[in-house]
């Protein structure tokens, strides 16, 4: 009986610690803790990732099978690739259009002449759960990493920066359902929101009804909101939904990206992410004092 | 006795965290159909089967204590969910025959719809917009699945360390 009562006790004490852990996590005050403990974990983490490529490796260099299937990934990153360019290109056409007509104003203000400046990191361990799409890098504050910058791929946008530790930093994928971001259509211009499924697809929503959308038209970040530069590739649309009774249609996006093989990404460090709660913050104490 | 007490948990902490960074790194390369399976649920349900209520909870707690730490989620999720997991083991422990492979794999699929199910619960309570079709369909079914075929590798792995742990018969 009392074996059974100090059970209950100790189990109660338990959970009433984590409930604890988890609030004092929300306040931002376990962050410290967890970024310690991820930057001790990272040797062992890229120690073990490189035995997994290497072991990966081996096995594909084996089986014929996976040869052909390293054949067809290779030809998908070709085409993601070119269509990267392609969208560049269309990119660049209208940019021209548009410079021309701005180019008094740039030679008036140069100034405002950009220039990207990112981090190469490798991918050592990803979410260690089915629930959520992180994943774990190899550069942290010591290379000038830091909260909200986005993170890159040759093929198009992989997410964001959440957390950063000393020498590793943790990314939220575009896939994961927390993730949000404001896109555009590239041919139409229509505009709307990518979010990420628990199956790991993506979902653009909020698509005004009269915007017309096709399956094969590609997806860009629009910049709207201030969390992601412009003009980055998020995807394909492979299925439009639209039903008259909706205020917004919605549309399946296919990812240049593939996750499931994400090695070598770029931080981009030069962009700064507008963190509205702070301006907002801000902008009513200038107007209080 | 204390001292194997201390030796035991000592192994606990080992297999779990290296069970969480095996799951961290390796799981991109073990993926089936977009899912991996959670090993080291796996390893709380088994040694909870093995062991009882006590020794199972000390595991539930540092095996989701090392899932938080190493997870983006929010701390606490997983460590109350594998407690969870810990105390329906723990009911069940002692009210069935003997600590074969069946009643483990029995287990298995049922325990891992409470885990996943139960921390998708709290993800979606701070926020997370969840599908719950899409969520069964395409995770919490598979890796249930996957799961299982998974205790049927690790259960005899966990035997052979209870019986070099605390030499006692059992059968198997």
């Amino acid at each position: 009986m009392t074996a059974a009562r100090n059970r209950q006790l100790y189990l109660g004490l338990i959970v009433a610690l984590i409930i604890l852990g988890f609030v004092l996590d929300q306040l931002g005050y376990l962050a410290p803790l967890r970024a310690i403990v991820q930057t001790a974990l990272v040797p062992l983490q890229e120690s073990l990732t490189t035995a997994g490529e290497e072991m990966s490796v081996w096995t594909r260099q084996t089986e014929n099978v996976e040869a052909l299937q390293a054949r067809a990934a290779e030809l998908e990153a070709l085409n993601n690739r070119l269509m990267v360019e392609n969208v560049g290109l269309v990119e660049l056409e209208r940019e021209n259009e548009q410079l021309r007509q701005l180019l008094n104003y740039t030679r008036t203000n140069p100034q405002f002449t950009y220039q990207a400046t990112s981090v190469k990191v490798r991918s050592i361990g990803v979410d260690p759960t089915n629930l959520l799409y992180f994943v774990i890098v190899d550069k942290g504050a010591r290379d000038g990493i830091a909260k909200g910058m986005p993170v890159i791929t040759d093929r198009g946008l992989v997410g964001r920066v959440t957390a950063v530790g000393a020498n590793s930093a943790q990314v939220l994928m575009l896939i994961d359902p927390a993730s949000s971001v404001n896109v555009l259509v590239q041919n139409s211009r229509a505009v709307g929101v990518v979010r990420g499924n628990i199956d790991g697809t993506l979902l653009m929503e909020r698509i005004p009804q009269g915007d017309q959308l096709n399956p094969g038209d590609i997806v860009l970040t629009s910049g709207l909101g201030g969390n992601f530069p412009n003009k980055l590739v998020i995807g394909q649309v492979t299925e439009v939904i639209r039903r008259d009774q909706d205020m917004f249609q919605s549309a399946r996006i296919r990812p240049t990206v593939d996750f499931g093989k994400l090695e070598t990404m770029l931080i981009i460090t030069s962009f700064e992410p507008v963190d509205f709660e702070t301006e907002i913050l801000n902008a009513q104490e200038d107007g209080n004092q | 006795m204390r001292r194997r007490t201390a030796i035991s948990n000592l192994i606990s902490v080992a297999i779990l965290v290296g069970a969480t960074l095996l799951q961290t790194t390796l799981s991109p390369f073990v993926k089936f159909n977009g899912v991996h399976p959670d090993l080291v649920l796996v390893l709380v349900i088994g040694w909870g089967i093995l062991r009882g209520p006590e020794e199972g909870l000390v595991w539930a707690l540092v095996g989701g204590l090392s899932l938080d730490f190493m997870s983006g989620a929010p701390f606490g999720i997983f460590s109350l969910t594998m407690l969870l997991v810990a105390i329906v083991i723990g009911l069940i422990h002692g009210r069935t025959f003997g600590s074969s492979i069946i009643l483990p794999l029995f287990l298995t699929f049922p325990l891992s719809l409470l885990f996943n199910g139960v921390a998708l619960f709290f993800l979606t309570l701070l926020g997370r917009s969840i599908d719950w079709t899409t969520a069964f369909l395409s995770v919490l079914f598979p890796v249930g699945m996957l799961n299982i075929a998974t205790m049927l590798l690790v259960f005899p792995l966990l035997y052979l360390l209870d019986r070099w742990l605390n030499p006692h018969p059992l059968s198997f």
